[in-house]
């Protein structure tokens, strides 16, 4: 749920791998911080918020997250999900078969398959413009299935 | 690897018509199915090489051989990671604090710009100057530390994409001895002090010195963590007797440091003249190079004079840097004289002369944005102080 975290806020910067470890690193310093009447991922995510927000920061880059509503937002989307987030694998699984053919066609080829938008734009043959409507439609579907199969709240 | 050769599938940003909760939505669906599609083992593999690495910078490292070997020497380390609360309990202070340290190097070393002002206090000096004598700015290797010569001339001396440089008292830009530019303060032994970079001094710290974490710290809504460390004997004497570092337990970067001069010093041997701190291998006087602009750059103070104590309540804050961290404590087998202490407990002084400086404090101060051109001999070639 950290990676899935970490992606959410940074796309898909080459240093979540990097972050991911030092959230770690961080969580190990600070063990004796940790209130154990917490949730444990929520600690995490704290850390990882902060040291996200540090790298943009310190890189200049921007985050896939621009505004704090919506940063409160996702936290609460994730904090929903919490621990329970492998156990509703199956739950998105179903959503992703059940969207409409192009929207399932550019999930498969972005997310499974890793590629790049000129590359999905020359296979189906349409502008990249219109890969990149159908990825954010296919995502707003997806979080809409979610919330209907329970998968989140 | 997927199909494109990627290790992640590229960003596409949430809409920009949809509302928060949307955009929010978009996001967390992304990052949900960049998890679960992303091939498990290129995933565990990049952790567990990051994991190893590391634990190999916290100096706990096995060398291993071999992918297998390493896969699992990688994969016990991710898993020690992942459950360290109870090895947390039992890894030494020092190894602890000297992995903060090198986080905190590896963040100053990384992309940013970076400012640090930097205070002395001299023998025959009870406080830290209000304003800073110094201003040290870096930003992806390239710096340039600007100071107050105590002659009243400014001091600039930097690394550009061409090298080390320092602008001459009578003008021009010295490349070939640009390091004499430097006050005496600012070298040990020969060695520098703070010659190369923040970076450098980090790098001593965890090199030279024994390190020990002590408490941290709540400044505002930061958690700042306090580093102490005591020189090892077998290091280079003349580099400071005592330091404390404070790291901000979040971004890593280094918030203040401060380096003391102030061990008892033993009976006087060595060369006539000298007094003991000099035999035992104090700052040496630079010696002259030709064609070097050394003198020209006038050095720091002389040296001389009794160390004296700080005053009681510690030094003044640095202007413009925020609440400073508190003063390190006076733990037993660290501070052996430490500044906290009052007059009336000052250091037992001897016969010495004492260093040229007493003490040296860097703080970072928020970083303007830096022209292009900033740390460029040319820039400051006419020996202002200018700014960004």
């Amino acid at each position: 749920m950290l990676g899935a975290y970490l992606r959410s806020l940074l796309g898909s910067d080459p240093a979540i791998d990097d972050l991911f470890q030092e959230v770690l690193m961080v969580a190990w310093r600070r063990m004796n911080d940790f209130d154990r009447a917490r949730d444990f991922g929520a600690w995490l995510r704290g850390i990882a918020r902060n040291l996200a927000m540090d790298h943009g920061r310190r890189r200049g880059a921007r985050l896939a997250v621009e505004r704090r509503e919506v940063l409160d937002l996702l936290d609460a989307r994730f904090d929903a999900v919490g621990a329970r987030f492998s156990e509703r694998t199956d739950g998105i699984v179903r959503c992703i078969a059940e969207l409409p053919g192009p929207m399932r066609e550019v999930v498969e080829m972005t997310y499974a398959r890793g590629m790049m938008l000129k590359q999905i734009s020359e296979a189906l043959q349409v502008a990249e413009e219109t890969v990149k409507k159908r990825i954010q439609r296919a995502r707003s579907a997806l979080a809409e299935c979610m919330r209907r199969s329970g998968v989140i709240s | 690897m997927n199909e494109a050769g990627r290790g992640r599938p590229e960003f596409v940003g949430p809409s920009e018509d949809g509302s928060d909760q949307s955009r929010a939505d978009e996001l967390f669906v992304h990052g949900v199915l960049g998890a679960i599609h992303e091939r498990a083992d290129d995933a565990a593999q990049r952790r567990a090489d990051a994991a190893l690495g590391a634990v190999a910078k916290s100096g706990r490292a096995v060398p291993v051989r071999g992918r297998r070997l390493r896969r699992v020497a990688a994969f016990c380390a991710f898993a020690l990671a992942l459950g360290v609360g109870s090895w947390l309990m039992v890894t030494p202070a020092t190894s602890q604090a000297r992995a903060t340290v090198l986080a905190s190097l590896s963040a100053v070393r990384g992309a940013g710009d970076h400012r640090y002002e930097i205070r002395t206090l001299k023998p025959g000096e009870s406080a830290l100057p209000e304003k800073a004598e110094g201003v040290f700015d870096s930003a992806d290797g390239r710096f340039l530390l600007r100071l107050h010569a105590p002659q009243g001339h400014t001091v600039l001396a930097g690394r550009d994409a061409n090298g080390e440089w320092a602008i001459r008292r009578q003008g021009g830009i010295e490349r070939a001895h640009a390091r004499e530019a430097w006050p005496r303060w600012a070298t040990a032994d020969g060695e520098p002090v703070l010659a190369d970079s923040v970076d450098t001094l980090l790098e001593t710290l965890t090199n030279s010195f024994d390190l020990s974490t002590l408490e941290s710290e709540r400044i505002g809504d930061r958690v700042v963590q306090k580093i102490g460390g005591v020189r090892r004997e077998s290091s280079t004497r003349g580099l400071a007797d005592r330091v404390a570092v404070w790291i901000d337990a979040e971004t890593k970067l280094l918030e203040r440091l401060e380096m003391d001069w102030d061990r008892p010093l033993p009976p006087a041997r060595g060369r006539d003249g000298a007094g003991p701190r000099d035999a035992e291998g104090g700052p040496p006087d630079r010696p002259d190079r030709e064609g070097a602009p050394a003198e020209e750059f006038g050095g720091g103070p002389e040296r001389g004079g009794r160390m004296r104590p700080p005053p009681p309540g510690g030094f003044p804050p640095p202007e413009g840097a925020g609440p400073p961290p508190p003063r390190p404590a006076h733990e037993p087998g660290m501070a052996r004289q430490g500044p906290v202490m009052g007059p009336a407990m000052g250091p037992p002084m001897g016969p010495h002369k004492g260093g040229p400086i007493r003490k040296l404090v860097i703080q970072r101060i928020e970083a303007p944005e830096f022209a292009e051109d900033w740390f460029n001999a040319e820039r400051h070639a006419d020996g202002a102080w200018g700014e960004p």
